[in-house]
């Protein structure tokens, strides 16, 4: 009965959303009002995350898929379409990758001007490395793709380490978890 | 005889959709080229089963509804990569919302300088404005400034699958390497079916394109109608 709660917790918030959409004077889709409500749900802990995770996660890996309806329906309008396809199709690809990119380049100037603030402390970290983490090379040192990156270096350095411990953390389990079925099966044999 | 049995059929539509989708998905994985765009393909692929065999696109609608139907909780469900990420869309807000108001500004200034460029009418230059934000704002956003609702849904659906296809081409060409970059990027450019994308990528992209849907589209609705003014 697991997912008849999912699925009652996600469609109650579309309806709440298409309730939003209907009452408010706003040019908010009820799928939004929804996303915005249902975060709110999971933020204030109204609903658990995995009271809506495993549905919700159907829904999101298939998404792609839902939109093919209405692509097929461009078919429906291109009698109205066709007189203007060439200029619309220059603006539409010409504006699109402008906005990729524009978007995509402000983000990343300043994550990384933010970032550069935390080189600091990664600077500082590195003195808890021992030195054949930092390739047996000084401050400046190496990073693993060969370019020679200070701070960034360390920090995959320390990225790896992290990834290693998580490794080996779920390793652990997975060796308890075996021995868990194996004690079970044991005492199965023995009943 | 056969066309009206698959015509009355609930799930042809639905069948047709999801098996070519999945021919769509196999033959990317097998050629690996961004024009083999799985939703471009698949669409194509429908389109002319339709027209082969002369299948009316309302009954077509009508039997593979159930997707679009779900479109709706699907976008609410946005909401758990939004939740999981919650620490990093804080503690990156500035970024976040200066990269999607660059974005969106450049996105209406790019049409309406190219419209003129085209001497596309003021009633083109509309249709157009809303096309990177989500359908159901788009089609708002596009009745008030007095474009052709019609051409918004199509031109808001060819930017979605242009943004779906070109992303990692783009990323790959101009650096944008961050997830957090990667997500904002083709949610901003490329609304909901580019946040279907950034979903694929990872969950911190599929997050950020989620915020993109809401910050991208509550700007388009209060620009446009300042723009329109001026064109």
């Amino acid at each position: 009965m697991k997912y008849v709660k999912e699925i009652m917790w996600i469609i109650a918030f579309t309806f709440l959303g298409e309730l939003l959409n209907t009452l408010l004077p706003l040019p908010v889709p009820a799928g939004v009002y929804g996303m915005i409500l249902l975060l709110i749900a999971l933020v204030t802990g109204i609903v658990k995350l995995p009271e809506v995770e495993g549905a919700g996660n159907f829904l999101l890996d298939t998404m792609t898929m839902m939109f093919i309806p209405a692509a097929v329906g461009i078919m429906s309008a291109i009698d109205i379409l066709l007189p203007v396809l060439l200029p619309y199709l220059v603006i539409i690809v010409v504006s699109t990758v402008l906005v990729m990119i524009v978007t995509g380049l402000t983000a990343t100037a300043i994550l990384r001007r933010s970032e550069s603030k935390e080189d600091q402390a990664a600077e500082d970290a590195e003195l808890s490395l021992e030195p054949h983490e930092t390739f047996g090379i000084g401050r400046r040192t190496l990073s693993p793709n060969g370019e020679i990156d200070g701070a960034n270096g360390y920090r995959e350095i320390l990225h790896e380490k992290e990834v290693q411990r998580h490794a080996s953390q779920a390793e652990a389990n997975a060796s308890d978890a075996a021995q868990m079925t194996s004690a079970e099966a044991e005492r199965k044999e023995k009943a | 005889m056969m066309k009206e049995a698959l015509q009355s059929s609930g799930y042809f539509g639905l069948i047709l959709s999801i098996f070519l989708f999945l021919l769509a998905v196999r033959l990317k994985a097998k050629f690996r080229v961004a024009i083999l765009n799985p939703l471009l393909v698949s669409t194509i692929m429908v389109i002319a089963v339709l027209v082969i065999f002369q299948i009316p696109y309302e009954d077509y609608k009508a039997s593979a509804n159930l997707l679009s139907y779900l479109l709706t909780p699907a976008t609410v469900c946005l909401a758990i990569p939004m939740y999981k990420q919650l620490r990093l869309l804080k503690d990156n807000l500035v970024a976040v919302l200066a990269a999607i108001t660059a974005g969106t500004l450049c996105s209406i200034l790019s049409i309406l300088i190219m419209g003129k460029l085209f001497g596309l009418s003021v009633e083109h230059i509309a249709t157009l404005l809303p096309k990177s934000i989500t359908t159901a704002i788009g089609m708002g956003v596009s009745e008030e400034a007095g474009g052709i609702v019609t051409l918004t849904v199509a031109a808001i659906i060819i930017t979605g699958i242009l943004g779906n296809m070109i992303a990692e081409l783009v990323f790959q060409l101009f650096h944008i390497d961050h997830p957090i970059a990667r997500g904002l990027a083709l949610g901003t450019s490329a609304h909901a079916v580019g946040t279907a994308k950034a979903l694929e990528l990872g969950e911190i992209e599929g997050a950020m394109g989620s915020i993109s849907i809401c910050v991208a589209g509550i700007l388009t609705v209060v620009l446009v109608p300042l723009v329109m003014n001026i064109a």
